[in-house]
């Protein structure tokens, strides 16, 4: 039951159980197992492709095999490219919590998200987020981790065009690689900013993990299931944010 | 003024051979099969193009390519085909005699003229490059108004080169930069090759106008490809068998030299397809990886001799990837520290101890979390 929380530490404030709500829609929670093993197989065969580790045998006429690790980058990138822009067709369409976008120019956001890094930096027990939303240091990191995406989509199509310049990809690409001059600069930096993605996922995953154990408010499992154990301090509250709890149902019964 | 025909039937070339000429140069445009008729039409009835060569910063390098180039019949042929006016290298002239050639040519042929830039322009100080007294800057932009075609001769007229690699002392710049608004042919490569230096003055002679150029302006028909896809030893990359030294098994068995630093990827020039000296080789052919050398500020791209050039191009000097792999085990090291302050003030709590403000906090994460 809902109502049956188990209150944590003494210091907490008493929060008052909602309950199970719906929050991460099946697109939402699709897209992110999706863009998961896109960037784990993006990166490993990234680092294959940027490394050339020794990976044939035999003969030319008889062995594809780094040809084949291009071509697994290749269209994992395709995929990545279109979740991208599905998530982001979603973004427009979907519930109130698909719409976590790092707001940078509301005062109230960069409140939040440092009230957030100083309890990080103090390694501060207490976690509680009343939907999952509410963390505005999390969502900074999802900005950077899109702004990461984006960018890695640019260079890496327009390096995907260095083959076939005149190509669709090249016509598409082409401004880039005329403001960078060439496309060498182009995979540099490609190979830089891909190591932002491993350092996001350490620190992502530290952080659901942390927040689950800490806040005991489901955050790991909402993310297969949907449904998130959401709390609000009191009745006002409650009320103000009636718009963003969707359907609040009890224990986690679906409709 | 004579024809170019008229020219070579002179020098005693056979009209088998002056059409042999025609297809050779056609079809190393990439012209369809027709164009070599149209090619000869125009060396027979046009009178030969005037070219003023000017050399700037530059080592000549490409003036040496292009007196090398033997598939349009070696370089007498190409001396024949335009009436060079002025280039400082092949001239007998000299002092006010040469200046005076050039002068004469820019006021006779105003409009017909073909301006070839060999060299880059300094523009932090005009001092750094004068002749007869003027600056390169004064010279090139007095000339290329009214030349026919401005073409950009090398990396160095192209981008720079290695007088604009860090830190660039004399400010040098590439020309297209500098004629705003003026189209520039622009034929990179340290040297570029000799034949499609002359095959694109066979083209402006023909049709009086630039061949089809890419986004960085240069002639799609010798630029459009990578030395990658066109390389030799390609079949060797795709499989994943990569020479690792300059004296292992796979280097002896001719391997991809992917992983020596070969920068064919990201080349884009005709080496693999026209190749050096004839039709010879081409330096990936010859066991060296390639350079680069007709790709944008390519001197930069240290070390030559590693796939992955250090970060940011070379300002560091570290590898990305040693740097990225200490990043992520810092990460991970913060997580677990950072784990374990929340525990112990966790239990500090539970013991009934006040909360210290700062207390245990020590660990910092990467200010970045999901």
């Amino acid at each position: 039951m809902a109502a049956a929380v188990t209150q944590r530490a003494s210091t907490q404030t008493p929060v008052a159980a909602v309950g199970n709500t719906y929050v991460w829609e099946l697109p939402v929670r699709l897209f992110h197992w999706i863009n998961a093993a896109c960037i784990a197989t993006l990166f490993v065969t990234g680092l294959l492709i940027g490394r050339a580790m020794p990976l044939g045998g035999g003969e030319p006429y008889r062995t594809f095999t780094f040809g084949w690790v291009r071509y697994v980058h290749f269209t994992a990138a395709y995929v990545f490219l279109a979740n991208w822009l599905f998530r982001i067709y979603w973004f427009f369409v979907g519930n109130a919590q698909a719409r976590n976008i790092f707001a940078f120019w509301s005062r109230r956001a960069w409140k939040s998200a440092l009230k957030e890094a100083r309890e990080l930096a103090l390694a501060s027990p207490h976690e509680s987020q009343p939907l999952p939303n509410d963390n505005h240091l999390a969502r900074m990191a999802h900005g950077l981790l899109f702004t990461a995406s984006m960018f890695m989509l640019l260079t890496g199509f327009a390096l995907y065009a260095e083959a076939h310049p005149d190509g669709t990809w090249g016509h598409l690409s082409g401004w880039l690689v005329g403001l960078v001059g060439a496309t060498r600069p182009l995979r540099l930096w490609h190979h830089v900013v891909a190591w932002f993605f491993p350092i996001f996922v350490i620190a992502h995953l530290y952080q659901v993990i942390r927040v689950d154990a800490l806040a005991r408010q489901g955050l790991i499992s909402s993310m297969f299931s949907g449904y998130y154990l959401c709390r609000l301090a009191n009745e006002s509250e409650q009320r103000s944010r009636r718009h963003e709890v969707a359907t609040v149902t009890m224990a986690g019964g679906r409709r | 003024m004579e024809s170019v025909y008229d020219a070579l039937m002179a020098r005693g070339m056979s009209r088998r051979d002056f059409f042999r000429f025609c297809t050779a140069m056609a079809a190393t445009l990439g012209l369809p099969a027709q164009a070599s008729a149209q090619v000869a039409q125009a060396l027979q009835a046009k009178p030969r193009v005037p070219v003023i060569w000017r050399s700037f910063q530059e080592c000549t390098c490409c003036s040496e390519s292009l007196i090398r180039a033997s598939h349009p019949l070696v370089a007498d042929i190409i001396l024949d085909l335009i009436s060079l006016d002025y280039h400082e290298v092949l001239m007998a002239a000299a002092g006010h005699q040469a200046e005076g050639a050039a002068r004469q040519t820019l006021e006779k042929y105003a409009g017909r003229y073909v301006l070839a830039v060999e060299g880059s322009i300094p523009t932090r100080d005009e001092a750094y490059c004068t002749i007869g007294g003027r600056s390169a800057l004064d010279i090139l932009r007095e000339e290329a108004e009214t030349a026919m075609a401005v073409i950009a001769y090398g990396n160095c007229a192209s981008w720079g080169c290695v007088q604009s690699s860090r830190p660039n002392p004399t400010g040098a710049s590439g020309i297209a930069k500098l004629l705003p608004g003026k189209t520039v042919i622009q034929v990179p490569g340290c040297p570029p090759i000799g034949e499609v230096m002359a095959a694109l003055l066979v083209h402006l002679i023909t049709f009086e106008r630039p061949p089809e150029l890419d986004v960085l302006g240069r002639p799609k028909a010798f630029y459009g490809k990578r030395v990658h896809d066109t390389c030799v030893r390609r079949a060797y990359f795709d499989a994943g068998l990569f020479a690792e030294s300059f004296d292992d098994y796979g280097y002896r068995h001719g391997w991809c030299l992917y992983k020596l630093g070969c920068r064919g990827p990201s080349t884009y020039n005709a080496c693999a397809l026209v190749r050096w000296n004839g039709g010879v080789s081409y330096p990936i052919q010859s066991g060296h990886p390639c350079l680069g050398c007709a790709e944008r500020g390519f001197w930069d791209q240290a070390p030559f001799y590693v796939q992955t050039v250090g970060a940011p191009a070379g300002a560091v000097g570290r590898n990305p990837d040693t740097v990225g792999t200490v990043a992520v085990g810092v990460a991970a090291a913060a997580a677990v520290a950072h784990a374990g302050a929340t525990a112990v003030r966790s239990l500090v709590e539970a013991r009934g101890g006040r909360p210290q403000p700062g207390g245990a906090g020590g660990a910092r994460d990467e200010g970045k979390e999901g």
